[in-house]
């Protein structure tokens, strides 16, 4: 066998090898030849009817990384009246194949969310080299100034916006981060509406300011959330910590540092009864900042104090939202997911949801007043 | 009293070696008593032969107790065929005709016999000597370190013209007896003209031209020899190299060192994973950076993309002849280190290493990423502790930079399962080359070949 | 069991979770997937277990010689002809499907035809290897890749962006009829022990299933199957998944290395699958085309002193690869991954048990002392 099958082997191999030259190469294209799209902005056309203006923030990569003093970005813009087309166009203008591959940003004019979604985004998740882990945002002035806005604090080789929605950078309660796949996933869902951060800046002080959100509805006006409703939507839905908190009681200012939140909830559909939804806030944090001397003995006083304050704010988020008709939450994916299906399921529940009770329970429990008393 | 006449094999053998000087053909005499000598000066041990056949001579009162005496000698050996009788009289030995009766005496004069130092596999721990240029030597240092009567030496002489002894040492209890046939059909099929020492022995055992891994081992550290022979493995000696082989074995071996069993647990278990780590940094990183920089950038996180683009920035070549380029370079200052004498080789380095690299980057011929990427391989080729397969995986290291030049990632991905089929179906002596060991569990399947 | 078996096994398994399984499972979703997955995990077991008790009887053989020795040959050579098709079909599949695969997210730039060229020169030699070989070279594999793969899939599990509530929507499927496409798409998964066929020369000492062997298979088949249908439903959403071509690869780049060497798991996964395939790829071919050589000879197709039978055959193969390579569009691929599954596994499973109990019975008839 060894001597018939090196013989084949052989003959096999110098075949290949032939055909192996014939072939090389053709997808080879170095690093360098290469222009990396590091964000994607998306505005409604002046020029071409029903087109869009696509902004392209493009990295111009430097020898030195540390010697740079300057910001290392350019943009491209152009109308057309799609995004496949209007990016095709797009690859005339640059000496470089633009690679969609490191784009991590895609940032919306509000104007176009109360649009068909479908022929703007389809795009994104169509096209295989754009990762589905891309930051969605809305843009509060234009897509093509906030994607061409250059923060003083951006040193050369990274990119502000990244870190704000990438939780190794700042975190806060009041950014919120919606992935390209959670966007898919939550506008083309049933019992779900998509939460996108609005992205504003500051001109003359040079900053970006990420601290909205706001509820998409398909082929209707987004309902906009305030700061206050963003950070506590935020802080419910994604555990986030360093939620700050101030309370005002007689003379009393307390500030709280929460680190830790949970919250469950549970639709009820008694019999006889109103539908409801129980939900469970629990809350652990410190005291960070008070006006007067505390005692620790008296956290249980506070804790109560707190629980009241906050407990309006959630019912606040809530009741506004149920009567905008939005569901970010995705309660009804949850009325779903506890019944056996059939077809009516999503129906009934978008007939029980304008009606539906909130019972919020809350609980804060203070671990310490800080590092003194 | 007619004077006596030396045998006449002497003569006939006196004809074989003329006209070389240093044949000595001597009658001994003494009160009537005879005694001839026939030997190669140069290779017999003077002194030796004095004290213990010449001096006694003079002191015994007839022909029959000296007879007794040389019979009752310790390096006495019997009488071998006439072709034989050639060899080892030109190895050293002494031939004494006593009357009828004649003698054969080893008294070999080796001035090759002190122990090496362990040069070529250096250890912390663990012997600081190696083995010796002569088989004897070589032999009493691993019998001394494994005292079993199952370990059996077999000697046998090498077919080639240098004569040379080889000699097979295993643990009859434990050596695979099928192996052990099939490795000395090997050694009596061997035909070479000149078999110089161990490494040109196992050139000869590895079969076949076209081989990428050495299917054997050389060693030169008793303590490996003795771990070996103690799992079941043969040893080859050969006269005259300080290097033994060990067959089979499969690439775990190669991956090992001796160290591994002088340390605790941790050090040893971190150190594995240190040396895995090398050999897939050294086999797979070059072709990674063609296969990134070339074909899918995006694998990359952006900071990094975003460096490795600036730093190509000028650079007139594409990344594989880039890559290329600089392996060459490295793979020409290994070998020059290795061949230059010590006084000059810490300046090749220097000068090739640090002053080529800087310059190469100052001139924007590499990137400096290139420059990183080269210097770790070439520092995780040196990680693998067996020399012959770091040699082998510098040149597989080539032969997947071109698959994933051609194909890229995907090339890279199918080429190294490609490097593994070829470890897989490779054979050394019978046994499987690459395969998990676990312990005990080698009944499953069965061993023939089909 | 001996833990070959399992390779082959895992390598079926996890070879299918990326290419077409998901998609047609995940058609289904609004039907019945979720009970046809657990229809077809008790089967599956049921003919695990038949299948290898059943070559337990016939230690060293291979399916060729068990039928030569104890069929008549106008049923033997019909039937191994059909398993050599079937055994080239799910090879064929697997290639095609991981090229549409690499052209989509790794190397859009490069031609099918190189990319087909890439896998024809290892796979080749794979093919060619000795069954043995093939075996340990598969435990070497899935020693580096399932790692990596069971990294993948715990960070998956663990990640924040999982939003059980859609995993329970498709729970919640359960009161729907049992989905045919389905179900004998998750058998297909769960069958690779159908790989003795060729495989069962190697194991002289196979024994009937022990109780352990089988309780470990059937936990390992479940976690696979069940994550193969619910974790990209979990990231992609219920009622969007339909229309996504490859879930297993979206929902892999929905998941994120926020601190690892490479930030985007697709590309980890992309590599562990594409090795894993290759693997999968070689068992399928090296069976069909043993299965092939053993019914056709040529003795006329010489070359000097070689036969060229089997590289005659692999040719063939690589020919009719290409051409499908090139000219299947995704959506064929689907439809005759989904009429394999639907009517050529279960005709298969009936072929290779039916000849082998007919086997066993002649066997024990004709001459029981046969074999030691």
């Amino acid at each position: 066998m060894s001597g018939t099958q090196k013989m084949i082997k052989r003959f096999f191999s110098i075949l290949m090898l032939i055909a192996l030259l014939f072939q090389s190469g053709c997808a080879f294209k170095d690093i360098d030849k290469r222009i990396f799209v590091l964000g994607i902005g998306i505005d409604p056309s002046e020029t071409v009817e029903d087109g869009f203006r696509v902004t392209l923030k493009l990295a111009k990569p430097a020898g030195e990384v540390k010697a740079e003093a300057a910001q290392g970005f350019t943009h491209l813009a152009h109308d057309a009246e799609s995004i496949a087309e209007a990016i095709r166009d797009m690859e005339t203008h640059v000496d470089k194949k633009l690679e969609m591959g490191h784009n991590r940003s895609i940032v919306l004019n509000k104007e176009l969310l109360s649009k068909d979604m479908d022929t703007f985004m389809d795009y994104f998740t169509r096209r295989a080299d754009i990762q589905m882990i891309t930051y969605v945002a809305v843009a509060e002035k234009t897509a093509e100034e906030t994607v061409s806005f250059a923060p003083d604090t951006e040193p050369p080789a990274t990119i502000a916006l990244y870190n704000f929605f990438d939780n190794t950078g700042t975190e806060s309660p009041y950014v919120l981060t919606t992935f390209l796949f959670e966007f898919r996933r939550e506008v083309l869902s049933k019992g779900i509406n998509t939460v996108l951060p609005i992205i504003d800046f500051n001109e003359e002080q040079k900053h970006f300011i990420v601290n909205k959100s706001i509820v998409l509805k398909w082929g209707e006006e987004p309902v906009e959330l305030t700061q206050v409703q963003t950070k506590y939507f935020n802080s419910l839905i994604n555990n986030v910590s360093n939620f700050t908190y101030k309370i005002e009681e007689d003379n009393l200012h307390l500030v709280l540092h929460i680190d830790e939140v949970k919250m469950k909830y549970q639709i009820i559909l008694d019999e006889g009864e109103t539908p409801r939804i129980d939900m469970k806030i629990t809350k652990v944090g410190v005291i960070s900042e008070s006006t007067k001397r505390l005692n620790n003995s008296d956290l249980k006083k506070y804790d109560k104090i707190a629980a009241d304050d906050i407990k309006k704010k959630v019912m606040d988020l809530l009741t506004t939202l149920q009567e905008n008709n939005v569901d970010p939450f995705g309660f009804g994916l949850r009325y779903r997911a506890t019944r056996l299906s059939h077809k009516d399921t999503i129906d009934e529940w978008n007939r029980i949801y304008p009606e539906i009770e909130f019972n919020v329970t809350m609980d804060i429990n203070l671990k310490s007043t800080g590092a003194v008393e | 009293m007619f004077e006596k006449k030396a045998p006449p094999l002497f003569d006939g053998l006196a004809e074989q070696f003329k006209p070389s000087d240093d044949m000595i053909q001597t009658p001994l005499h003494m009160n009537g008593q005879y005694a001839f000598l026939f030997y190669l000066k140069s290779v017999v041990d003077g002194n030796t032969l004095q004290q213990t056949v010449i001096k006694p001579f003079f002191e015994m009162s007839s022909e029959e107790s000296f007879t007794s005496y040389i019979q009752s000698l310790p390096n006495r050996i019997d009488m071998p065929n006439i072709d034989k009788l050639l060899i080892l009289l030109s190895a050293g030995f002494v031939l004494i005709a006593i009357g009828n009766h004649i003698f054969l005496l080893d008294i070999r004069l080796v001035s090759n016999k002190e122990v090496q130092d362990t040069l070529m596999e250096p250890t912390v721990h663990g012997p600081q000597k190696g083995l010796s240029e002569d088989i004897e030597v070589t032999i009493n240092l691993i019998r001394q370190r494994y005292h079993q009567p199952s370990l059996k030496v077999e000697t046998i002489l090498s077919d080639d013209e240098s004569n040379r002894a080889i000699a097979l040492l295993y643990d009859y209890d434990r050596v695979n007896p099928d192996m052990l046939k099939k490795v000395k059909e090997q050694l009596v099929e061997l035909d070479t003209p000149l078999l110089q020492s161990a490494g040109d022995l196992q050139h000869f055992l590895n079969k076949g031209t076209f081989t990428l891994f050495p299917s054997t081992l050389i060693t030169e550290r008793p303590d490996r020899i003795v771990y070996n022979l103690n799992n079941g493995k043969v040893i080859i000696v050969i006269d005259g190299s300080p290097d033994v082989i060990i067959v089979p074995v499969i690439f775990f071996d190669f991956m090992s060192s001796m160290e591994d069993n002088y340390h605790v647990f941790s050090v040893t278990a971190f150190t594995i994973l240190l040396r895995y780590t090398g050999l897939f940094v050294c086999i797979l990183l070059p072709s990674l950076y063609v296969a990134v920089t070339s074909y899918n950038p995006d694998i990359l996180r952006l900071e990094l993309a975003l460096t490795v683009a600036g730093g190509r920035i000028g650079v007139p070549y594409p990344s594989f002849i880039e890559v290329f380029f600089m392996l060459f370079f490295v793979e020409l200052l290994t070998e020059a280190s290795m061949r230059l004498p010590k006084a000059v080789n810490s300046t090749a380095t220097t000068v090739g290493g640090l002053i080529l690299g800087t310059a190469a980057t100052e001139a924007a011929l590499t990137s400096n990423i290139m420059v990183i990427v080269i210097s770790a391989v070439a520092i995780s080729t040196f990680v693998i502790p067996i020399n012959e397969m770091s040699f082998s995986i510098r040149v597989i290291r080539l032969m997947l930079l071109v698959y994933s030049a051609l194909f890229g990632m995907v090339g890279l991905l199918v080429g190294f399962i490609g490097l593994i089929m070829l470890l897989v179906s490779k054979e050394s002596l019978g046994v499987p080359y690459l395969r998990i060991p676990w312990i005990s569990k080698n009944e499953e399947l069965r061993m023939d070949k089909r | 069991m001996s833990r070959f078996l399992f390779y082959l096994i895992l390598v079926n398994m996890l070879t299918n979770m990326v290419s077409l399984t998901p998609r047609i499972l995940i058609a289904g979703n609004n039907s019945g997937t979720v009970l046809a997955l657990v229809l077809a995990l008790p089967v599956g077991m049921i003919l695990t277990y038949m299948i290898i008790s059943l070559f337990s009887r016939f230690p060293g053989q291979d399916l060729p010689e068990i039928l030569k020795l104890h069929v008549p040959k106008w049923i033997a050579t019909p039937v191994l002809l059909f398993l050599a098709l079937c055994w080239y079909l799910a090879g064929l599949s697997t290639l095609v499907i991981y090229t549409f695969i690499i052209f989509r997210f790794l190397t859009p730039e490069m031609s099918i035809y190189t990319i087909v060229l890439t896998f024809v020169f290892v796979v080749t030699y794979g093919i060619l290897m000795t069954t043995r070989n093939i075996l340990y070279m598969s435990e070497i594999v899935i020693l580096i890749v399932v790692p990596f793969i069971v990294f993948i899939q715990i960070k998956g599990y663990l990640s924040p962006s999982l939003k059980w509530d859609y995993v329970r929507i498709a729970v919640m499927h359960i009161n729907h009829l049992p989905d045919y496409a389905a179900f004998s798409t998750s058998l297909y998964i769960v069958i690779g022990v159908a790989n003795l066929i060729i495989f069962n020369r190697y194991f002289t000492k196979l024994k009937k299933p022990s109780r352990k062997g089988m309780v470990l298979l059937t936990v390992v088949c479940t976690f696979i199957l069940f994550t193969t249908y619910f974790l990209p439903i979990g990231f992609g959403g219920f009622d969007s998944l339909n229309n996504v071509l490859y879930p297993w690869i979206m929902t892999s780049d929905s998941i994120r290395m926020k601190f690892g060497v490479i930030e985007r798991i697709v590309f980890i996964f992309i590599g562990a699958y594409l090795a894993l395939s290759v693997i999968s790829m070689t068992i399928h071919w090296h069976v069909s085309i043993q299965l092939l050589s053993s019914i056709f000879h040529f003795k006329r197709l010489k070359w000097k002193s070689y036969n060229l039978t089997i590289p005659f055959f692999i040719v063939c193969f690589w020919i009719v690869a290409m051409f499908s390579a090139t000219r299947m569009t995704v959506d064929n691929l689907y439809k005759s991954v989904e009429i394999f599954d639907k009517y050529f596994l279960p005709i298969l499973l009936f072929l290779l048990i039916g000849s082998l109990l007919l086997a066993k019975k002649r066997g024990a008839s004709n001459c029981p002392e046969l074999k030691k």
